[in-house]
């Protein structure tokens, strides 16, 4: 059997289970929510474990990747615990939209970057572009920089005409120097690029054969760097999601503990 | 603290590097023996003298019966002189005197004619090695697991070991030790090789030995082939290119007089398409080549034609055997209608042709556990690199960039080679083979910082790191220049959960995998 079968069947056995269980103990005249909020609050502290798997990245406790296959599903049983804790309902005081809210970000952002962890690099090889880790794009970006810097000079003593290097000035510095067009690189639009590459072929109509050869080469630098900022848009994105989630699920842990302090705290014995 | 210390660079044959080293007086003794006595001292250079090799570069080990020297299948990387007693091989080739005594098959062919369903092989008799028999040459010299078991036969047995770096200088500056070397290297490697072949299993010792005097053996291609291979790569020649500088074994279409048997050693199977070579697969040691074409030739009556070529990556040693001498004693379920499993000998590479291409071109079919990317799974988190780091005092052992085909990235660490050239010229003998895991591993303490594995990787997989005292300050010679260590993938040598960056791997992107073990790759793409 598949193991995505095999885990969702686990999955929503579990999820099953749990319904069942609930409902028993409410029939049992108990609070079901002291049932499924100590579930709830087990499956979050199971969930933390894959976090401290990834602090000790050298400890001998398995693989990694079975760690996330179970931190995943283990947070779809977590999912159906919450919503079997909150009754389907939306919360009522402050601190339990607060808690309700940090826990939806915590679930959305997981699932996010679920999503993006195994639809990007797929996407990014699709694209073909040469391998480049994220922390190797802003040297490559320096690279282009200081190419595109060499041939606007050529074309000035080759040329003698500044028609390129106002171009560069005016069009293409800030191209070169940062990353440029996220949005649009985002939405997969290649419309900042074809503008470039139109305003070049405007000035390449004009041209004699050196400046011509000249322009070409920055139209290949231009995509170049067009096609990093398409890497560093996507990478940049597969590593910010965990930004929003990790804080999100830390903040999350202290509130709950406060949650089950306070339940205690008021309740008078409760089954 | 200190940010520097100077400290002297250590040499070669410093004592603090641990080794023992044989007295005076009894490296006279050894080189006076019948082995030495022909090799002339003048032949060495004076920072190289033969005294100072055999003392410092060989040791005594003195044994009693039944020790190991060393076990069928175990890596080894010295050559021995029995020098008192006597040693018996079990399972090992003729020593010289007794060509065509047997050798059993290594795990390697033995577990191949398992999965293929062949009979046992067969049992040789144990040789025994007298006083001034020489052994372990084969495994030394190419760099792979030993064929048989050496053992103490008798009491106070007493051997020379000639570790690999006292042995090469040996072979490099004496031709009288290096043309006894090889002749014998020669002999059992037609030995072997015939007794490793499942198509005389079934013959006895005798026949095997007449059939080894119609065998001859050749070398293509140099041991030390990785220099060649990397001027080759830095001019950026097409695959085309690269192939045709590597030497021809056989020509496509050539009338084929011999059977192949490749001893050691990678060799490239190719096809003509028009005037160009495209690569079919490539063979490994035990591997056989042109049988299918002398059945062919031998039921059609006609002169058998080599249907693809042959080439030598790197080096090939490969053994001939005469057509005739394969009809005359080839098993009758040899046949490639009884058995034509054994006769797709071929490692066609279960890929498309580009990474075929790939794999050959770049030399990876070397790798036994080659750090693979998958980089449609790897999201670039550096999980990985971080437990390298953690496991080996904070500096990871690798970088996560590589020669890049398709989805699958080969990284920058070391790929454990079935040929491990980083090995041969290492002067102390610090970057060595694990015995029992076979894994390339550098000793530290020997490590004086030379450089020569790191130069001679054709993969750039070993680096150079500066040496710090414990105090955290920089080692400095006289000259102000850093000490320097060799420094590369270990495997995680002494975790017993194996290689901390797989583990690491949330997404199941990075494999340690032998490549030629190719369905993982083939897996991988299909997946895209």
């Amino acid at each position: 059997m598949p193991s995505i079968l095999r885990n969702t069947a686990v999955t929503l056995i579990a999820v099953i289970a749990l319904y069942w269980l609930t409902g028993f103990y409410g029939t049992a005249l108990r609070d079901p929510r002291v049932l499924d909020g100590w579930v709830l609050c087990g499956g979050m502290c199971a969930q933390l474990l894959f976090h401290i798997r990834k602090k000790l990245p050298a400890s001998p406790l398995g693989k990694a990747a079975s760690w996330l296959k179970v931190h995943v599903y283990a947070g779809y049983f977590v999912i159906a615990a919450f919503l079997f804790h909150t009754s389907f309902s939306l919360p009522e005081s402050l601190f339990e939209w607060t808690l309700w809210t940090l826990f939806v970000v915590v679930v959305v952002s997981g699932l996010v970057g679920l999503y993006l962890s195994a639809s990007i690099p797929a996407k990014l090889q699709e694209q073909g572009y040469e391998q480049i880790t994220f922390e190797q794009i802003p040297a490559a970006r320096q690279k282009l920089s200081r190419e595109i810097n060499a041939l606007v000079l050529e074309s000035v003593t080759q040329t003698g005409s500044p028609e390129i290097s106002e171009f560069y000035v005016h069009r293409l510095r800030n191209f070169f120097r940062k990353p440029q067009n996220m949005r649009a690189h985002l939405r997969g639009s290649r419309r900042p690029l074809d503008r470039i590459c139109n305003e070049l072929d405007d000035l390449e109509r004009y041209a004699d054969a050196k400046g011509g050869k000249l322009l070409s080469s920055i139209k290949t630098l231009v995509v170049a760097k067009y096609d990093l900022d398409h890497q560093y848009a996507f990478q940049g994105l597969l590593q910010s999601w965990s930004f929003v989630h990790v804080p999100a699920t830390y903040c999350l842990v202290v509130l709950s503990i406060l949650h089950v302090a306070i339940v205690y705290a008021y309740s008078s014995g409760v089954q | 603290m200190a940010q520097v210390q100077l400290a002297k660079r250590p040499q070669r044959w410093d004592e603090t590097l641990g080794r023992g080293r044989i007295p005076a007086d009894l490296v006279a003794l050894i080189l006076s023996s019948r082995i030495f006595r022909d090799i002339n001292p003048d032949d060495f250079p004076d920072d190289l003298p033969l005294e100072g090799i055999i003392a410092n570069d060989c040791t005594i080990r003195q044994l009693a019966r039944g020790d190991f020297v060393y076990r069928e299948g175990s890596y080894q990387t010295s050559i021995f002189v029995v020098l008192n007693g006597g040693i018996r091989m079990e399972a090992l080739a003729g020593t010289g005197r007794a060509a065509g005594q047997g050798v059993r098959a290594n795990k390697h062919s033995r577990f191949r004619s398992l999965l293929r369903g062949k009979h046992a092989v067969t049992q040789p008799e144990p040789v025994l090695l007298e006083r001034y028999d020489m052994f372990g040459e084969l495994e030394a010299m190419t760099r792979t697991p030993s064929s048989g078991t050496a053992v103490a036969h008798v009491d106070g047995t007493v051997l020379l070991e000639m570790t690999w770096p006292g042995a090469r200088e040996l072979l490099h500056w004496s031709d009288a030790f290096r043309h006894r070397v090889e002749s014998i290297y020669r002999i059992r490697s037609i030995d072997l090789a015939l007794m490793e072949s499942t198509l005389f299993s079934q013959s006895d010792q005798e026949t095997l030995a007449s059939i080894a005097k119609h065998c001859s053996f050749e070398r293509h291609g140099s041991f030390d082939w990785t220099h060649r291979y990397q001027r080759e790569s830095a001019s950026g020649r097409d695959s085309a290119r690269t192939m045709e500088q590597e030497p021809v074994i056989v020509e496509q279409g050539h009338y084929l007089e011999d059977l192949f048997l490749i001893r050691s050693g990678f060799a490239r199977v190719t096809e003509r398409i028009h005037d160009r070579e495209r690569t079919v697969g490539f063979l490994e040691r035990s591997d056989m080549f042109g049988i299918a074409e002398i059945n062919e030739g031998l039921r059609a009556s006609g002169l058998p034609h080599a249907r693809q070529g042959l080439r030598a990556i790197g080096y090939c040693d490969v053994v001939r055997i005469p057509e005739n001498i394969v009809e005359k004693y080839m098993r009758l379920d040899s046949q490639p209608e009884a058995n034509p499993e054994a006769h797709a000998s071929v490692r066609s590479l279960h890929a498309d042709q580009s990474m075929r291409d790939f794999i050959v071109d770049k030399r990876f079919i070397n790798a036994t556990k080659a750090m693979v990317i998958d980089t449609t799974r790897c999201v670039g988190c550096d999980d990985c690199v971080r437990a390298c780091a953690a496991t080996h005092d904070g500096i990871p052992r690798f970088e996560r960039r590589g020669p890049t085909h398709a989805n699958l990235m080969v990284a920058t660490a070391c790929m454990h080679c079935a040929d491990p050239v980083c090995l041969i010229d290492c002067p102390t003998g610090a970057i060595h083979r694990d015995a029992g895991s076979g894994s390339i591993v550098i000793d530290d303490n020997m490590c004086i910082g030379c450089a020569t594995c790191s130069s001679a990787c054709p993969y750039d997989n070993i680096h150079m790191r500066e040496v710090r005292n414990a105090d955290g300050a920089f080692l400095i010679d006289e000259d102000g220049a850093n000490h320097l260590k060799a420094s590369k993938c270990d495997l995680c040598a002494g975790q017993s959960s194996g290689p901390a960056c797989q583990r690491a791997c949330p997404h199941d992107a990075l494999m340690r995998i032998d490549i030629r073990e190719l369905n993982v790759i083939s897996d991988r793409q299909e997946r895209i």
